[in-house]
């Protein structure tokens, strides 16, 4: 029995066989969509998840690859342009929600018991700057290693791992600061 | 609050409903119809129409698609017998195994090294930066990198090393067996895989800016000897001039990955990815470790660290 053909396999083969990147699409399509809903929402996401694989297809001949071979890192790397491209679609002029790698928190899940969490984390990466802060969920949300993070955010494996101990260690500083108590409240 | 445990408990997510994964394959569809020259007339309609909205962000994703930069002159030789390459890396294991030191308790471990990024991704493609870590064993360190910052960037909290997608901590990496078979079977457990190929990467990244010891440094080599296809590319020069060995592993249509150790003491020396695209394009990354070891001081970080933009 031979193996599945790994990601960037299909990816050469669809460059004369198109239909070869439909692969792509059944492999990843979940993986992408989590992605896209941990950082726009559901609903969102459900509208950008083909924008994501068109332009993936549309770009396929120019796909940055990593050692590993997965297309992941590369999609997600697409799909952070589309974030923010429909972030700015929606924001105001000089919103604050123009951020390079924002994160819609309200699309953080939702349940009851996880909504205190995400405010916490959501205070504890505001410190971070985009890119770091985008590096982190990459490994942390997605999985991604260092330098599979690397190839979506365009950094070097040396820099990618440097920042990431670095927002890490700040984000969990943060965490570690005693909560400020609501006025009037002893 | 543990950052680790919050990230896991934001994490989750609804998955997509069918009728989106469902809608998303058939715009797909369309696209791989037409780029098969089998589009219909209406999917040549709805297709302009898709364009048209896609053009920003087509424009947006061009930005993380292709690498372009001079090919370097990487000393390519004929890999000859993985035999050859196994004795090789044992040997260097042997060396590295001999070699006096253990430093579970340092307060920090000190790396010089230089490296160089040609990529099209990097304003500084092509140029040799220096680069000084001071990685705390429990206090935070310190890190001099041009490619990162400028100054003395603080790296807050005791360090980590990272092999693949993990983050050990100095005591983790004491840790670590230093059998072979165990290290290699928990290697492959932390980083969850069952591929042995990742082990290639996963040891470079333990074997460089981190104070492993002398019998964990050995153990990290034999199991770069059992990694599949590990090929012996020969002697050669590393990018400061010294002589040494070069192991690699070729990735199909990707490129390579390559150690170079030094066959005296079996010190890393060198470690080197270089990606080829269809069109002949290079992209490579190198860095060459000029010396590291223990010390008990770290420099203090700029008081205006971390700024980026």
């Amino acid at each position: 029995v031979s193996p599945e053909p790994a990601d960037f396999d299909l990816l050469t083969q669809s460059h004369t066989r198109p239909e070869c990147f439909g692969v792509l699409y059944e492999r990843h399509a979940h993986a992408v969509f989590r992605y896209l809903a941990r950082r726009t929402g559901p609903a969102p996401a459900e509208d950008l998840l083909a924008d994501v694989f068109v332009v993936a297809f549309e770009t396929r001949f120019r796909a940055t690859r990593h050692e590993t071979r997965s297309c992941l890192p590369w999609l997600y790397g697409i799909a952070g342009n589309i974030v923010r491209s429909h972030r700015r679609s929606r924001a105001a002029p000089h919103s604050a929600n123009q951020d390079a790698y924002g994160v819609d928190w309200d699309a953080v899940d939702t349940r009851l018991d996880a909504a205190a969490r995400r405010s916490e984390l959501e205070h504890a990466l505001s410190t971070l700057t985009d890119v770091d802060r985008e590096l982190l969920l990459l490994v942390a949300w997605e999985g991604l290693s260092p330098s599979e993070a690397a190839v979506a955010l365009g950094l070097t494996p040396t820099a990618a791992r440097s920042r990431l101990h670095r927002a890490r260690a700040r984000a969990q500083a943060v965490l570690d600061q005693p909560c400020p108590t609501p006025e009037g409240v002893s | 609050m543990n950052l680790d445990l919050l990230l896991r408990e934001t994490a989750g997510t609804a998955g997509p409903s069918t009728q989106a994964l469902a809608g998303a394959r058939d715009a797909l569809a369309i696209a791989i119809s037409e780029a098969s020259g089998r589009a219909a007339a209406v999917a040549h309609i709805r297709r302009r129409r898709h364009r048209a909205a896609m053009t920003a962000v087509l424009a947006a994703a061009a930005s993380v698609a292709l690498v372009v930069g001079p090919t370097l002159d990487l000393g390519d030789q004929p890999p000859r017998a993985t035999a050859d390459a196994v004795q090789a890396v044992l040997s260097a294991g042997e060396a590295a195994g001999q070699q006096p030191g253990g430093w579970p308790a340092a307060n920090y471990w000190y790396s010089l090294s230089e490296y160089q990024q040609v990529s099209h991704f990097t304003e500084r493609s092509g140029e040799t930066l220096r680069r000084e870590v001071w990685v705390g064993r429990t206090a935070s360190g310190a890190l001099m990198d041009p490619g990162v910052n400028e100054g003395t960037v603080p790296l807050d909290g005791p360090g980590t090393f990272s092999p693949g997608s993990l983050a050990l901590t100095w005591d983790d990496l004491y840790a670590l067996p230093t059998d072979p078979a165990q290290l290699e079977q928990e290697l492959l457990d932390l980083l969850n895989t069952d591929d042995r190929s990742r082990l290639f990467a996963a040891t470079a990244d333990l074997l460089s800016e981190s104070p492993a010891s002398p019998a964990l440094r050995k153990a990290l080599w034999q199991v770069v000897a059992q990694v599949p296809d590990v090929q012996l590319v020969g002697h050669v020069r590393d990018g400061a001039g010294r002589s040494g060995t070069a192991v690699q592993v070729v990735i199909p249509d990707f490129g390579h990955r390559r150690m170079i150790f030094n066959d005296q003491d079996g010190s890393l020396l060198e470690q080197e990815t270089v990606q080829r695209g269809d069109a002949g394009e290079t992209e490579s990354f190198r860095i060459t470790y000029l010396s590291q070891g223990p010390t008990e001081t770290a420099p203090t970080p700029d008081a205006a660290q971390p700024t980026e933009s």
